[in-house]
Order: C-alpha cells, then structure tokens, then sequence
C-alpha cells in the first residue's frame, strides 16, 4: 500500500530557448513578421565593396590588360680633362676622366623632353607605336578619355618613358615601355642616339665659345700693340731722333773722343810752351783746343740741361718703349693661351658611354597581375569593413531610442 | 493598422533608410560634442573657447621666438618663422588627435547613458574641433606675420588645406586604432607616450626632404607624415624649396589606418571599463 502513495516520478522536461529575441508587445497590437529583404538589400555591401572590385580587377588584370615590355639601357655621361691643364687641381685629379654631373642632369631632362617626343615622333613613328592593337583600351594613346593633342601625348610619354640617374653612380638608367618588345627597343636605341647627338651640340657649343673668346683676346692685342706702335712712330717723327738711348750713347761717346783729342792737345801745347815758347805753332794748338772744348760743351748741352736736350726726351722715350714691351708681350700670351684653348678644345669634351645597350626584352614587366590583384583585393576588404562597421554604428543611432 | 515603429527592430538587419536616418543624427551628435567638448574644455571663464585655438598659438609663437632666439637656421634656405610655423601647427594637430584618442572611450563613458551616442561620435567630434581648432591657430599666427612680411605669402591654398586635411585624417586613423587599442589591453596605454616621442623624427616636423642626403629621400618618404607635412609646406613655400609628396598615398595610409581603427572600435565598445 505504501508503495501506492509514493508520488509518480518526475518526468523530465525538455528546457527550450524561444525562437523569438524578447519585445514586450502591448496586448492590442500583434508582431508582423517583417518581410525578407532582397538578396541584394542584404549582401549588396559586400556585393560592391568587395566582390565587384575584385571581379573587375580580375577581369581586367587576366583578360584585358595587355603585356607591357620594358627595354633598359644604362649610360654615363663623361667628360675627358684636357692635358694642357697644369694646375694643382689637375695634378689632384689622377684620373684623365670625370663625371659631368650637370650635363648627366641635362641629358636625362632631354631625354624627358619635348624636343626627344617630337624627334622620336618624326622618325620612330611613335603615335603608331603607341597605338598597337594589341595594346589594351585602357593604356592605347589615344584612349577612351584622352585627348590626341600634343601635351596629352607628352604626359602619355612621360609615363612611357623614365630616365633616372643614380646618385652615388651618375649611371642613368633609361627605361621605355611598349607593347611589343621590339617597338621598346628601337625607341630606346633611338633616344640613345639623340642623346648622344645633345652631347655633341654641348660639345660643339663649348667649343666655339671657348675659341670666340681666345680669338678676341688675341684681336685685342694686336690692336694695343699695333696703337703704341703709331704713337711712337709719331713721337719720333715729332722730335726728329730715332732712339734717345743710342744717341745718348753715340753722344757721350763722340765727347769722350774729343775729351782725348783734347788732352793730347794739351801735352802737345805744354811741352812746346816749355822747349820753344816763342813757337808760332802754339796759338795754332791753343785755337785748336778752344774750338774742341766748345765743340764739348755744345755736345754735353745736347746731352742734358735746356728744353731740346736728350735727356727730356728720354722720359717719354722709355714709357713708349714700356708700353710697346706690354703689348706684345700680352698679344705672346693671348696667342699662346688661343693655342692652349684649341688643344684643349680638341681634347675635353663630353661624351655619352653607354653601359648597357638596350635590351630586347622577352618577359611582360608590366602589368603586375599578382601585385596589383593583392593591392585591390586588400584595399577592398579594408573598404568593406569600414563601410560595414560605418553603418552599424550609424543605424546603432536609430535602433536605441 | 498602424506598425509600431519598433517592429523594425526585429529584423538583424541594416536597410538603407535607417543608415540614413542613423546618419542624420550622427551628423547632430557629433556636432552637439563638438560644442560640448569646446565647452567642457575651456569654459565660459576668461577668454572661453578662444583658448582652442590660444593653446596651440602660444606653443608655434613660443617655439618660433626660441628657435629665432637662439638662430636655429635649420641649414635651410627657409626663413626660421615660417618653418617654425609650418612644423608647429601641423605637430600640434597630430599629437592632439592622437593624444585625445587614447583613452577617448574610457573617458566619455557615461556619455553613452545617452542612447544616441556612440564612441566613434566622440572620437570623431575631438579630431573634427582639433582640426578645425589647429587650423584657425594657423591663421591667427600666420596673418600678422604674413602681413609684417615674415612669412612668405600661401603660395597654394589647395595644397595647404589639402595637406592639413590628409595629415588630420591620418591622424583621425591613428588615433582609431589607439583609442580600440587602449581600451582592449592595458598594457598598449604603456606603450603610446614613448612610441610617440620616437616616432618624432618620422613626422618631417624638423626637416625638409630637400636638406637630407638623396639617399635618405627614399626612406623618410615612407613616411605618410613626411607627404603630409611637405604638402602643407608646399602650399605655404614657393615651389623652388623642392618639396616632395604624394597625396595619394597619405590617403591610402589613411585609409588603411581608418578600415583597421573602425573595426577595432567597432568591436571595443563592449569592451569598455565603465568608471
């Protein structure tokens, strides 16, 4: 009987969460259901954040975009030192060559001009390089969106073509870009040589500045010498004397003669005073010895003292003279220091070396398929989740009221 | 019959209407903080909200007085005060941004009593006063200055306020990832002052690319700062002091920085101390 009273066993109940999230409802009113949104409404971030970026780049990058070729050439541009120079710096330099670093800055900026565009659209037929059916839509010239002027199909070359110069080096590295590899190579040997051609004008231009310049030195000269020359011509024509000095010498020396002449007249005169005074010769030889120490007197007159004499002319004599032995002595260096410029003329110039002859290149460089699809497939994802967290926090604004 | 209106709210799901009304009032959210950052910040006593832009004055004009003092050339051939300018207001906006940001969440916590603010209204409300803040202190210094012919003529209006908005928007990137940073581990709170203090060289605040050797060019233009701060030089300085940037890529590491700091914050608002 006892067994009878004891309660039944408990049966066990299954504990179940409610499929509903909790909302108190107010009696009256009942909960619709709300309807499904469309796929698109749902996935449509994820759709054009993320998906379609990737399938256009894929797209793109695998199907469409057309193999670009790289042609590299490297160069140097030199300059040989002249052997004429004897200076200290060219004793430092103990190699017969440096490196022109401005002229390398002014080759890679040519080759980066307007002037290498216009030349290599002449003779290299670059619009019809440029425009090869197998280049794609996006990277033809002219494509969908450009413009066929000249200034567009400039900064269509600027991206085609790069030189860039090596700082520590002074190795440019030129690079050209084409569809087909061997259109980037004939463009790059092409601008090679109209490089090479700029150096030469840099050359012949120095050149002719550097000798325009002696030449005028020398011209100089030869008119300063050729000046003083005339002044002494009429200086000497003024005065009636060829050279001072000489007279001045031959002067001196006709009185030194008479200075003898003299004096043996004078022993003569003494001796024939002492043995036969009444000589009648004596007044012959004393007359004799007047007249040459007058003939003296007139000389050392001429010599110096009064305003003909040689002595005030021989001032002016030497500052000509001076001033010829500067002019020619400076016409001798100009000439020299010409001969000295066309020699080195003929030995420094420039010269474009080339390193590295353009290349024939038989692998695609660019476009960078694996690169650039990781680059859209990150920069996507980023786009997508700051969109999404962008707008779960913007709609978190309406959902709390 | 009439749906009430929070049976939207059963769907897990964000349709656009409500992303756009979410939008409408981010947009007044942020721009009541703004006020009420300013506010709470500087007050109504003395000279009241001026002192946003007096803060950073007083350090480029100190900072300018020292370095012209002292006849800190840089080596350039830029003029001491307008460098100093330059370098100051833009070192001010990112250690501002950035500074403001750790912590940010922590900080406004009971701010979220409120239910229609979020974290990242505060986050932005900061870098938005401070941005527009800096750059008013900027102005303020530059006028007088321009005007007694210390400071070269804005040579380029576009890129200086280009560059003042992408180095604003670094930093706001930044500072996202700091302020989701430093409210999930303590221990990156620790590591924020010094990795700022060495990071101080990478900011282009004391150089131009221009004076350091080329082969240094190439390493400190990693730097989106480097960009940022050329750029906002390059609209003040005539073109002849060479500067050297790119404003794409200050974008694109900012963009980075932001899709990486918006999920963090995203997912760092659960994870707050509330004080």
């Amino acid at each position: 009987m006892a067994q009878q009273l004891q309660p039944p066993p408990i049966k066990e109940i299954e504990l179940k969460t409610l499929d509903v999230q909790g909302q108190l409802v107010a009696a009256d009113c009942f909960v619709v259901a709300p309807a499904k949104p469309s796929f698109l409404r749902r996935h449509g971030l994820l759709l054009f954040a993320l998906v379609l970026p990737l399938l256009l780049s894929g797209l793109y990058l695998g199907v469409i975009a057309a193999d670009r070729y790289v042609s590299e050439a490297q160069f140097v541009v030199r300059s040989s030192v002249g052997l004429g120079m004897e200076t200290a710096a060219a004793l430092l330099q103990t190699q017969g060559q440096t490196r022109a670093t401005d002229e390398n800055f002014a080759v890679s900026a040519y080759i980066a001009s307007r002037d290498a565009l216009e030349l290599l659209a002449e003779n290299e037929n670059l619009r019809a390089v440029i425009a090869r059916p197998e280049g794609d839509f996006i990277n033809v010239f002219p494509n969908f969106h450009s413009h066929t002027n000249k200034e567009a199909l400039f900064r269509y070359y600027k991206q085609m073509v790069t030189a860039t110069i090596d700082s520590a080096s002074g190795i440019t590295t030129v690079e050209v870009e084409a569809f087909r590899p061997e259109d980037a190579k004939a463009i790059n040997e092409a601008l090679l040589r109209y490089a090479e051609a700029f150096v030469n004008r840099l050359n012949a231009r120095a050149r002719e500045d550097a000798l325009a310049y002696s030449n005028q030195q020398v011209a100089e000269a030869t008119a300063e010498l050729a000046q003083v020359e005339n002044l002494f011509t009429r200086y000497r024509n003024e005065v009636g004397m060829v050279d001072a000095a000489k007279e001045t010498a031959s002067t001196m020396e006709s009185i030194s003669r008479l200075m003898l002449e003299v004096t043996k007249l004078q022993v003569v005169h003494e001796q024939t005073a002492a043995v036969t005074p009444q000589s009648p010769s004596l007044k012959a030889v004393q007359e004799q010895i007047n007249s040459l120490r007058g003939e003296i007197n007139r000389l050392r007159g001429r010599l110096a003292g009064g305003d003909n004499s040689i002595a005030s002319r021989l001032g002016e004599f030497e500052k000509l003279t001076l001033q010829r032995t500067i002019a020619a002595k400076r016409l001798e260096q100009a000439e020299i220091s010409r001969q000295k410029a066309r020699q080195e003329a003929e030995q420094q110039h420039l010269y474009l070396q080339t390193i590295v002859r353009p290349n024939l290149s038989d692998h695609a460089k660019y476009p960078r398929r694996m690169l650039y699809f990781l680059a859209t497939a990150l920069l996507s994802f980023f786009l997508y989740t700051t969109l999404r967290s962008v707008f779960s926090i913007a709609s978190e604004h309406v959902t709390r009221r | 019959m009439k749906i009430p209106d929070f049976v939207a709210t059963f769907a897990d799901l964000q349709p656009a209407a409500r992303i756009v009304e979410g939008f409408a009032i981010q947009r007044r959210v942020i721009g009541a903080l703004m006020i009420r950052e300013a506010m709470s910040r500087f007050g109504h006593e003395n000279l009241g909200f001026f002192w946003l832009m007096g803060e950073p004055l007083l350090l480029t004009v100190g900072v300018m007085v020292m370095w012209t003092a002292v006849g800190n050339t840089h080596g350039g051939a830029v003029d001491v005060i307008p460098f100093a300018l330059s370098s100051y207001s833009l070192l001010t906006l990112w250690r501002h941004i950035v500074g403001r940001s750790v912590h940010a969440m922590r900080q406004n916590s009971s701010l979220i009593f409120h239910a229609h603010i979020r974290f990242l209204d505060i986050l932005i409300a900061r870098a938005l006063l401070e941005t527009i803040g800096v750059f008013a202190a900027f102005l303020i210094a530059y006028a007088p200055l321009a005007l007694l012919g210390r400071v070269p003529v804005i040579h380029d209006p576009l890129a200086l306020c280009g560059g003042w908005l992408l180095g604003a928007w670094f930093a706001f990137g930044f500072g996202l990832v700091l302020a989701g940073l430093t409210e999930l581990s303590e221990a990156a709170d620790r590591f924020v002052a010094p990795v700022m203090y060495i990071t101080l060289p990478l900011t282009g605040a004391f150089y131009m690319v221009e004076w350091l050797p080329t082969t240094m060019h190439d390493i400190v233009l990693w730097s989106p700062l480097v960009h940022a701060f050329e750029m906002f030089r390059s609209g003040l300085f005539p073109p002849e002091y060479g500067m050297k940037w790119s404003a794409p890529y200050i974008a694109v590491c900012a963009f980075v920085l932001t899709a990486i700091g918006m999920p963090l914050v995203h997912y760092a608002q659960t994870h707050v101390e509330y004080s």
